[in-house]
């Protein structure tokens, strides 16, 4: 089976227009070639033009991905462009960790020599297959469909007329004031209205079977996960500061400080940030982290779609699937962050699994096939040299993934395991390979993280209350009304997405046609809940790992193989519009701590000029800008607990050996008055009590923010 | 095990060649070819050896 034919299968219509240049990917090939020659006179010139940055994000997030796939002749299908993302991430990745372990850190020859090598394979690439297309005298044929012109219009006019309403309604939204539960309240009515014309439009177009819809899908994305970017003065989430930092580190100085943070035992994320920034030029990656989440959301969206299709969904139940993926994805996970990256990695590997060797879970162990009842899967898969370079794409992949982030590796483990075990795919030896791999980092990579405190680590194991207690009791603290409906939103969006996904799992395995393959993604995260609560953490991880599957099952539930009646589609699109809001209480319900002020990313500069080398910084909460500069110069600690009085002695003893300091922010006040149920002016409070011990004097004060240095 | 062997570096070539080992098994399998002999035993003996070798230094180190 040749690995064209294999590729092309999500998209056969096409499978004629093998002579379009833009369907046989050369004018791709083309782009890459110019994109590594302009990447390569950025870098060689040390230019300083606006489009530096730019050219170099294309560059690493796609060229050597898809130059390494169109050299060994993978065709230009959805499923070749997502995996050139995944690849070329993957090889920044560990081109970033090598370079910091081996390399002495020289992001200037390595740069020069890759984007080279890209533009020389690529335009070999291009030239071959310009005189390839010249040969062939077809002219694309495309396929014949129903589909009535006027569907494309209707979506085009949908996305433009939602785009300006939901524009509208950002401008009309009173950014400085979201109450306890978050954007929801304080977004413009018209903001609301453009998403339901973005759905509406969505499901006319699905309803007469077009691609068109993927358009309305796309403006999805923009207007739920970009909303954040698009609203708010400052990038969000005081954690994405932190990794801004990390990678700024390793950009400036091509070390890591492993006994700062466990995050540099799995710096593969960082160091790949790190060449991102010296190659571009920039002085930090921040201008990156507003818009993260449209990124990695657009590529999930896309893998969930491949997903359904090849996981017998129609093209209707792929829009849908990948819709809801939009509306349902509250867990936050996708920011600049080691596992939001992970997680693309995740799902590409499980994709390309599925689609390169498939099994039939049909021909499985037989008490299981009586017990599961799946339906038959006669996809090809590949044999032969292909299958041999997809096996080893998928472990380089899973290389990149295990130097990256700590936990995703068992979710892959999990995962490919059940695979396994239902008959679903042909591998055997990728969980082994993964978690050999992640036993030897952890050994031998990441000593300094679990040297002396294995305990720590391993103590949780499979105890089940602290887990529990952890993950759902602590987070449900709260005793205000506001907070406990923003935690209920998101435990109904939770729960309500796994019942509808495990009754559409019943409802095929009565008719004999369980989906076997989505049914070992979905429960292959829960196992992982057993090992660690890391930090209250892994029931969201369990959420995010789940929903993929949970999306693309709630789809072949609701939406019918056979085109259906209009108010069927109307329920779907009912349904739709009435989960964004919940949506957004869900995920934007924190945002009146996790957003940052204009006076609090003003503090953190003005901050980080004035504190000398050495000094210890401590914070009321954790939810404020840290970090972000000078991470091996300036150390956070949180704020002993105690009475002033006992505060400030502990404070007074430390400031002997260090310049000691208390910052207290905007965000932070917003924290305590909104998880802690604190008083509004409890900030105030908290000062005024400090000073009254006399030992202290304000260094500066940004707005309502102030840092108050220890008197020495 | 000796803790100089332990802390020595030869562990990360050991670990590298099982991996490659590893990827080499799959490889054989999916491609359809003929699996050359002993290749799974000794991917099987390496791997061994390498968990335990990790799990000494766990136990030394922790």
């Amino acid at each position: 089976m040749n690995i064209a034919q294999l590729l092309v299968d999500e998209r056969p219509d096409i499978a004629g227009a093998r002579a379009d240049p833009v369907a046989n990917g050369t004018v791709a090939d083309l782009t890459c070639a110019l994109l590594s020659l302009v990447a390569f006179a950025c870098i060689a010139t040390d230019t300083h033009m606006w489009f530096r940055a730019p050219v170099m994000l294309l560059f690493v997030l796609f060229v050597p991905g898809w130059t390494l796939l169109r050299m060994f002749g993978a065709p230009a299908s959805m499923l070749g462009y997502v995996a050139a993302i995944g690849l070329s991430t993957a090889c920044l990745m560990l081109l970033g960790e090598a370079l910091v372990l081996f390399g002495s850190w020289k992001w200037f020859p390595l740069g020069l020599t890759l984007t080279a090598v890209c533009w020389v394979i690529g335009a070999r690439t291009t030239l071959r297959r310009v005189h390839v297309a010249s040969a062939s005298l077809d002219k694309p044929t495309g396929a014949a469909t129903n589909v009535p012109r006027w569907v494309s219009a209707v979506s085009v006019c949908s996305v433009v007329v939602a785009n300006s309403l939901v524009t509208w309604g950002i401008r009309h939204t009173e950014r400085e004031h979201f109450g306890i539960l978050g954007l929801v309240t304080a977004l413009s009515s018209v903001y609301w209205l453009g998403l339901a014309v973005i759905i509406a439009g969505l499901l006319v177009v699905c309803y007469h079977g077009s691609r068109w819809a993927w358009l309305n899908v796309a403006a999805l994305v923009g207007a739920l996960h970009g909303l954040p970017g698009l609203l708010e003065p400052n990038p969000r989430f005081s954690v994405a500061y932190i990794h801004s930092g990390f990678v700024e580190q390793i950009a400036n100085n091509g070390t890591l400080l492993r006994s700062l943070d466990a995050r540099f035992s799995w710096a593969g994320f960082f160091a790949g940030g790190g060449l991102l920034q010296r190659w571009a030029g920039t002085e930090s990656l921040m201008w990156l982290v507003r818009y993260a989440p449209l990124f990695y959301n657009g590529v999930t969206v896309a893998l969930v779609a491949l997903l359904a299709l090849r996981l017998r969904a129609t093209q209707a139940q792929s829009v849908v699937a990948a819709a809801l993926f939009c509306c349902l994805n509250w867990i936050g996970q996708d920011y600049f962050a080691p596992q939001a990256t992970a997680f693309v990695l995740y799902l590409l590997i499980v994709t390309v699994v599925l689609y390169a060797f498939p099994a039939d879970p049909s021909l499985g162990i037989r008490w299981l096939v009586r017990v599961m009842r799946p339906g038959m899967d006669v996809h090809p898969g590949l044999r032969g040299r292909s299958a041999t370079l997809a096996l080893l794409g998928c472990y380089a992949l899973s290389v990149a993934m295990v130097i990256s982030h700590q936990l995703t590796p068992a979710f892959l483990v999990s995962a490919t395991l059940l695979l396994i075990a239902a008959n679903a795919t042909r591998l055997r030896v990728l969980p082994v390979f993964v978690l050999v791999a992640f036993l030897a980092w952890l050994s031998f990579g990441a000593s300094v993280y679990w040297f002396g405190h294995v305990e720590d680590i391993t103590g949780s194991v499979g105890r089940v209350s602290t887990l529990v207690n952890q993950n759902v009791g602590s987070r449900t603290a709260s005793h205000a009304l506001g907070r406990r409906l923003v935690i209920l939103s998101r435990m109904a969006l939770a729960v309500g997405a796994w019942a509808l996904a495990s009754l559409s799992i019943v409802r095929q395995w009565r008719r004999w046609s369980t989906p076997v393959a989505l049914a070992c993604l979905l429960v292959a995260p829960f196992p992982v809940l057993l090992l660690q609560p890391y930090g209250g953490e892994m029931a969201l991880r369990v959420c995010y790992f789940t929903l993929p599957a949970a999306c693309i099952l709630i789809a072949q539930l609701v939406v019918p193989k056979m085109r259906t009646a209009w108010w069927q589609w109307f329920l779907i699109g009912v349904g739709m519009v009435a989960i964004t809001p919940l949506f957004v209480t869900a995920r934007f319900g924190n945002e009146s701590f996790e957003a940052f002020s204009n006076d609090d990313v003003v503090f953190d500069r003005t901050l980080n000029d004035l504190v000398p080398d050495g000094s210890t910084i401590f914070l009321a909460s954790q939810q404020a800008i840290k970090y972000s500069e000078r991470v091996a110069d300036v150390r956070f600690r949180q704020l002993p607990r105690g009475t002033p009085d006992d505060i400030t002695a502990d404070l007074v003893k430390q400031s002997h050996r260090t310049h000691v300091y208390i910052a207290l922010t905007e965000s932070q006040a917003a924290y305590g008055v909104v998880a802690l149920d604190r008083s509004p002016s409890w900030m105030q409070s908290l000062r005024s009590e400090l000073e009254s011990t006399d030992q202290y004097r304000v260094v500066f004060e940004v707005g309502e923010s102030v840092l108050l240095e220890v008197k020495p | 095990m000796s803790r100089e062997l332990l802390s020595s570096t030869v562990g990360v070539p050991f670990a590298l060649v099982t991996l490659t080992l590893l990827f080499l098994v799959e490889m054989v399998r999916v491609s359809g070819r003929p699996r050359p002999f002993g290749l799974r035993s000794l991917a099987v003996l390496a791997v061994g050896v390498l968990v335990v070798f990790i799990a000494a230094r766990f136990v030394t180190y922790a």
